[in-house]
């Protein structure tokens, strides 16, 4: 009896990224994603995620694995971790968000933009558009009646303007 | 097998997420990006407009006419970002003290100026508009200030008047006008001769708006004495006074106010153990009629302020409370100030919430003047 109700606590489930690799992980952490709680309602066990690479699960996974043992305790702590692990690339961070997005995971939906806010918050408008892969589709005209508009908000404080895509 | 490009690009939601967190600056500067982009922070505005407990942000604290500081409450503020306010907003680069705001854009006076150079500026967008110089010297005029707003710009009125110090048997037949409109771009002044019941006697510092408000054209001032609430109808040219609900003991600048919430007008006096308020809804007719709404009692509120918040012990609780101030759009928000503490006070549930700490001992903050500011979006001057 007591086994059986060990075994029953512990119901693991396995994650298959998109490169066909597979992870092990218990069902109480991963349901953090509301995307893999709605398949688990369904009887899944094995849950394909076609929209997320290997590398990036890892990363989603440790997340989740760190978030799941959250106690009034360990709040210091998992701070610190959230502020490790938003040092990443831009690249690694739009895996990352849009990973986040597809599995629902909202805590770390929140993190992730949170970071990108910060990070992007005084980065020039060439710069910002690189990083997301934004088109201009401006006339320059048209960009000029825009700039003309807020020109405050570019003049002021331009020296601290941060131009790398980084 | 690694994912295709096109997954790089992030969705709608999430850029929308990222760009509810930006500071208005950076917001301001982004609509450069691209159309879809621009789209997104009109919606970002779009959205904020609809919050439900909206969007009254900031104070001005004008400290004995020498310096006009700006600061924001601590929620319900489209400026939190985060867990942080914006800092993007700032005040305009000039010495002034401000004297009225409305919808978005202060109206500041210039020091030294004897009262006669005025600036409308707006503290998000650092658009600014010079007034030109008055015609006339008034000694310490009252001023209106009031924004219209349609879609494509924006114009403004500026109302100021005087009155003549005459001798205390004489009646105040006549008072001097003068109004500036945008639309025009200059002062018109007008002597307009007053019912000689209706005696006008100024506050002796007029720099708190919460002495003051406008409700459609319509400009009120709270009047010491006699006390009512002296009244110029600018569309028809005239004046006329408002009895007030409550006779008070003090009407010295800070004990009373009188302000335009949720499109209603309110009126608070404190009479030292309580503070009253009362309210008008269909103002402005002829014929208004206050309505009690709450009484206050100012003792409970110091007394759990002192222990929320550390407000310190003491008597007279009611005269701790140095200035109030309505919440433009909800009436049933006063908020006070207390000692160097502004504290939101919902009359409703009788709850309080520290929304600033000055800081500073409490003497240096009993000429600080409080007036709420509120920012609906970022209209266009002209």
């Amino acid at each position: 009896m007591a086994s059986s109700s060990k075994t029953e606590q512990k119901k693991m489930l396995i994650l298959k990224s998109s490169e066909e690799e597979e992870f092990e992980i218990e069902e109480s952490i991963a349901v953090q994603s509301g995307t893999i709680k709605n398949m688990v309602e369904d009887d899944f066990t094995l849950i394909p995620l076609p929209n997320v690479d290997t590398e990036t699960l890892i990363k989603i996974i440790k997340y989740m694995k760190k978030h799941g043992e959250k106690t009034k305790s360990n709040e210091k702590d998992i701070e610190e971790f959230d502020k490790e692990f938003v040092k990443k690339s831009f690249t690694e961070l739009k895996e990352l968000v849009l990973a986040a997005n597809y599995l629902h995971i909202t805590s770390l939906i929140d993190l992730l933009c949170q970071a990108f806010a910060d990070r992007i918050k005084n980065k020039s408008v060439k710069a910002i558009r690189e990083i997301f892969g934004i088109p201009n589709d401006f006339t320059p005209e048209e960009e000029a009646e825009v700039y003309e508009q807020h020109k405050w908000a570019h003049e002021e404080g331009k020296e601290h303007i941060d131009h790398s895509a980084y | 097998m690694k994912r295709h490009q096109c997954k790089l690009f992030v969705c709608e939601e999430i850029i929308i997420n990222i760009l509810n967190r930006l500071p208005l600056k950076s917001l301001a500067r982004l609509q450069c990006i691209s159309k879809e982009w621009r789209k997104y922070i009109a919606e970002i505005y779009h959205c904020r407009l609809q919050w439900p407990q909206p969007y009254l942000i900031c104070f001005f604290c004008v400290e004995k006419r020498l310096q006009s500081r700006f600061f924001f409450s601590s929620k319900e503020s489209s400026l939190v970002i985060g867990t942080s306010l914006d800092e993007s907003v700032s005040l305009i680069g000039e010495r002034v003290y401000v004297v009225a705001s409305s919808s978005g854009f202060l109206l500041c006076n210039k020091l030294k100026s004897r009262q006669r150079i005025y600036y409308v500026y707006n503290p998000a967008t650092r658009q600014r508009f010079d007034v030109p110089k008055t015609r006339i010297l008034m000694n310490d005029p009252r001023v209106g200030f009031m924004v219209k707003e349609t879609n494509e710009s924006v114009s403004f009125t500026i109302v100021r008047y005087g009155v003549h110090r005459a001798y205390f048997h004489d009646l105040y037949s006549s008072v001097t006008i003068e109004i500036f409109s945008s639309e025009t771009n200059i002062w018109t002044a007008n002597k307009l001769t007053v019912d000689e019941r209706l005696l006008f006697y100024p506050y002796r510092d007029e720099t708190s708006s919460s002495s003051a408000c406008v409700v459609d054209r319509v400009f009120c001032w709270l009047c010491n004495y006699p006390q009512q609430v002296t009244v110029y109808d600018s569309v028809k040219k005239c004046f006329w006074a408002l009895g007030l609900p409550d006779w008070t003991w003090f009407l010295y600048p800070g004990y009373s106010c009188l302000g335009l919430s949720g499109g209603e007008l309110c009126f608070a006096s404190n009479g030292g153990t309580a503070i009253s308020c009362w309210r008008i809804n269909n103002f402005p007719s002829r014929n208004p009629v206050w309505v009690w709404k709450y009484d206050i009692d100012v003792a409970t509120v110091v007394q759990k302020c002192r222990e929320d918040f550390g407000l310190g012990g003491g008597n007279a609780p009611g005269f701790k409370v140095r200035n109030m101030v309505f919440h433009p759009a909800l009436p049933d928000i006063l908020y006070l100030q207390i000692r160097s503490k502004v504290i939101s006070y919902d009359m409703k549930t009788s709850s309080a919430e520290l929304v600033h700490d000055f800081g500073e001992a409490w003497r240096k903050t009993v000429h600080y003047k409080l007036f709420s500011y509120e920012w609906p979006q970022w209209p266009h001057l002209q």
